[in-house]
């Protein structure tokens, strides 16, 4: 079995399986394309990508890799988020902080079937809620000037979902 | 610091991505980035529609030149409905740019106006008019085209000084590259074939009714074996490949007709048929074995048990209204379907059918009948959508379908009569996904309302009609979450309601057998349970008891109108000041 370093930005290195590492878009395109060749046992830089995160993602990679590839998706139809398998959801109870770090390294490592899951768990924490609710769940700041919120609620009346 | 500002732009748009339409009006709420990020990401703007409707009939039916429109969330699907259209000069050329979807209801516009208006929508591909009028002088062809619209639905266009005819000449001439006609009025032969010649390249879905002669009220496509008709033209022209058309398949279509309709379009995979005898629609099974989608109307009675020759049906709608009683008592079998609707249809088997149908993801069911009788425990895995309007389902075998629909997701349950508290308990239980609740006449109280509250976690939108549930359920779910409510009936006033429990305790003791608090029922509609035979016939003595309310006089000015009540009680509302001693009339 063949294996590939990798090197975080905080410089610690990885040794995977070369199987593992293509789960990822990016490092698949660097070693078939570029043709970097893993054999020369210099380490792919990912200089994105803290150690932590890293560690969690090939976790992830390591229990999906015999994963078909995923239908291509049609953007017009309702997504579901009620169909994410249990390993995930438990892959996924962790801080929001950790949550948005996974997806922005997954976004980096181009891993569509990881940033799916993340999205969707996202989704599901924004689902149901009110505005307000949003914002404190997610502790965003409310950056309207006073007055406009009002006049998107009423913009709001007269928008439905598409039948 | 919130992290979730980290997340670039596309990102967050995959995010919301995952949301309905209702949570996409809130996420517009939540801050700057974020309503950018929803109205610059076209999937999710076509995620948002608009309709701006006349409110209530208040106010102009006119919309002039100087019309205010509220503001509106830049989107690209727009419904005008209910409006008489003067000129939208002022804010539609710069909203019209962004459209691709516009459909017009109920609306009255001259056909120059009409014709500006689409000047500025280059980018639309659907357009849909419905209960359209157009006034005005005869259209001309204007110079400018729609290259985009694939869908053109004409559905019900009437015209005061020309003919639909024209409408549909300049229409079909300003959008040359139609995939999807569709009219519900009666045209023409001459200019259908010419629509289906213009589009013969581009065709793909066509459904018309054609008027066989002038003032023939039936729609027949075929005439008795004309040199030149519709399905002569669909096997000569070269070009079109038809995939869904409509078809009177009644007398004197015939077999042959079809034959040689399905030798020149083999892609035909979608039917909407008007049939007479059932042996026709073995011989189209046989003859096109892999219709996916199959609207079925039939003309007279007949028995349905040749649908099971359709094995591929994935979609399968009947309008059974002219059926008569007849059952099918055939197992019905069609493995690959995900969506059925039925209307008026007799259907013995029917759980047996559900549970052979694994894929199933939708059911609406209208003025249906069935035989409850309960079978093994079935899942049903993929079942998201559940409508169930007057249908003769017990309350068994409610709780058996909610008990095996974990998925369920949206449900509307109008004018059951064996819908209550438990019922609703055990759907809202199992089915952790639902976000959209409709209750219409059904006998739910407060304690199902607690039940929505209670369990219903991803309910967004609700809609209490005509039930016995207080504002407070949706007060205090309204609280709590983004929902978008609707309650159309506050529930009867204590004095009624003490006022119906005396009427039953007289009905006790005219009716020992007469159990619940059903005082009378009579519903506006013509279809009063009491004219129904094929109800239970035990509660048909009791239903036909109007006490109070059948004393009242008709008369040609009415002072009073009857209002039902949930749980199928009425009330009688003055519709003018009345003086005392003077005679209750109702309107006959």
């Amino acid at each position: 079995m063949s294996t590939i370093k990798l090197e975080t930005s905080d410089g610690v290195k990885f040794t995977v399986k070369t199987q593992v590492a293509k789960c990822s878009g990016t490092i698949r395109t660097m070693l078939e394309d570029i043709g970097i060749n893993p054999q020369d046992g210099e380490a792919i830089p990912l200089s994105n990508v803290h150690s932590t995160i890293l560690q969690k993602i090939l976790v992830w990679a390591e229990h999906h890799v015999d994963d078909p590839e995923p239908p291509r998706d049609d953007a017009d139809a309702a997504k579901r988020t009620d169909d994410i398998c249990s390993w995930d959801e438990d892959f996924l109870k962790v801080d929001q902080r950790t949550l948005f770090d996974v997806m922005l390294a997954a976004n980096y490592l181009d891993m569509k079937q990881l940033i799916a899951v993340c999205c969707k768990t996202v989704a599901n924490m924004i689902k149901g809620k009110t505005a307000d609710q949003i914002r404190k769940t997610f502790n965003i700041e409310n950056d309207f000037p006073p007055g406009d919120e009002d006049k998107i609620r009423l913009r709001n009346q007269f928008c439905e979902e598409r039948r | 610091m919130d992290r979730i500002a980290s997340l670039p732009p596309e990102l967050l748009a995959n995010i919301f991505k995952f949301l309905s339409g209702n949570a996409l009006r809130q996420v517009r709420l939540v801050c700057h980035r974020w309503r950018c990020v929803v109205s610059s990401y076209r999937a999710l703007a076509t995620r948002l529609a608009l309709r701006l409707k006349r409110g209530n009939g208040r106010g102009s039916y006119w919309m002039g030149q100087n019309f205010q429109p509220p503001p509106l969330v830049p989107v690209s699907s727009f419904a005008f409905v209910c409006w008489g259209i003067e000129g939208v000069d002022g804010w539609w050329p710069a909203f019209g740019r962004k459209l691709t979807v516009l459909t017009m209801t109920a609306c009255t516009v001259r056909f120059e106006v009409f014709v500006a208006m689409l000047r500025v929508t280059p980018n639309l591909k659907c357009l849909e008019l419905d209960v359209m009028s157009f006034e005005g002088s005869r259209p001309v062809a204007p110079d400018f085209r729609l290259e985009h619209v694939e869908k053109l639905w004409l559905i019900r266009v009437y015209c005061e000084a020309f003919s639909v005819e024209d409408v549909i000449e300049v229409l079909t001439v300003m959008c040359p590259r139609v995939k999807d006609f569709a009219m519900r009025m009666l045209v023409g032969m001459e200019i259908l074939q010419k629509v289906m010649r213009r589009f013969e390249t581009t065709l793909e879905k066509f459904q018309v009714k054609v008027k066989r002669r002038e003032n023939d009220l039936k729609a027949y496509p075929i005439e008795q074996h004309p040199p030149e008709n519709l399905v002569a033209d669909m096997c000569i022209l070269q070009g079109l490949r038809l995939k869904r058309v409509s078809m009177d398949v009644s007398d004197p279509f015939d077999e042959e007709d079809w034959k040689r309709l399905i030798q020149a379009q083999p892609d035909i995979e979608e039917l909407i048929l008007y049939v007479d005898f059932s042996w026709r629609l073995k011989r189209i099974a046989e003859l096109t074995p892999k219709i996916r989608v199959l609207e079925l109307h039939p003309v007279c009675i007949m028995n349905l048990q040749y649908l099971n020759s359709f094995q591929q049906l994935e979609f399968l709608k009947v309008h059974g209204n002219n059926l008569g009683n007849d059952p099918i008592h055939d197992v019905l079998f069609h493995p690959r379907l995900k969506e059925l609707h039925l209307r008026s249809v007799h259907l013995v088997h029917f759980l047996y059918y559900l549970q052979q149908c694994t894929l199933l993801e939708h059911i609406q069911l209208e003025d249906c009948r069935f035989e409850n009788r309960i079978i093994a425990p079935t899942t049903f895995p993929n079942l998201r959508n559940l409508a169930l309007h007057y249908c003769n389902v017990d309350r068994k075998v409610l709780l058996f379908i909610f008990n095996g629909s974990p998925r369920l997701e949206q449900v509307r349950l109008s004018r059951m009569d064996h819908v209550d508290d438990q019922v609703v308990e055990v759907l809202c239980r199992r089915a952790t996904g639902l976000w959209k609740l409709e209750l219409n006449q059904v006998g739910v109280t407060d304690i199902g309302g607690m039940c929505i509250i209670q369990y219903a976690h991803s309910l967004e939108e609700l809609r209490l009609i005509e039930t016995e549930c207080s504002m407070r359920v949706i007060e205090i779910l309204q609280r709590t979450r983004n929902l978008r409510p609707k309650m159309l009936f506050s529930p009867p006033p204590d004095h009624l309601q003490s006022f119906n429990k005396k009427w039953a305790s007289v009905l006790h003791k005219i009716y020992p057998d007469f159990s619940g608090n059903h005082v009378a029922t009579h519903s506006g509609n013509g279809r009063s349970p009491l004219w129904d035979t094929t109800r239970d016939s035990s509660k048909l003595a009791v239903l036909g008891a109007y006490p109070l309310t059948s004393m009242i006089n008709h008369g040609c000015s009415a002072n009073v109108m009857r209002v039902e009540l949930p749980g199928d009680r009425v009330a009688i509302v003055a519709t003018r000041q009345i003086a005392p001693g003077e005679q209750i009339f109702e309107a006959y």
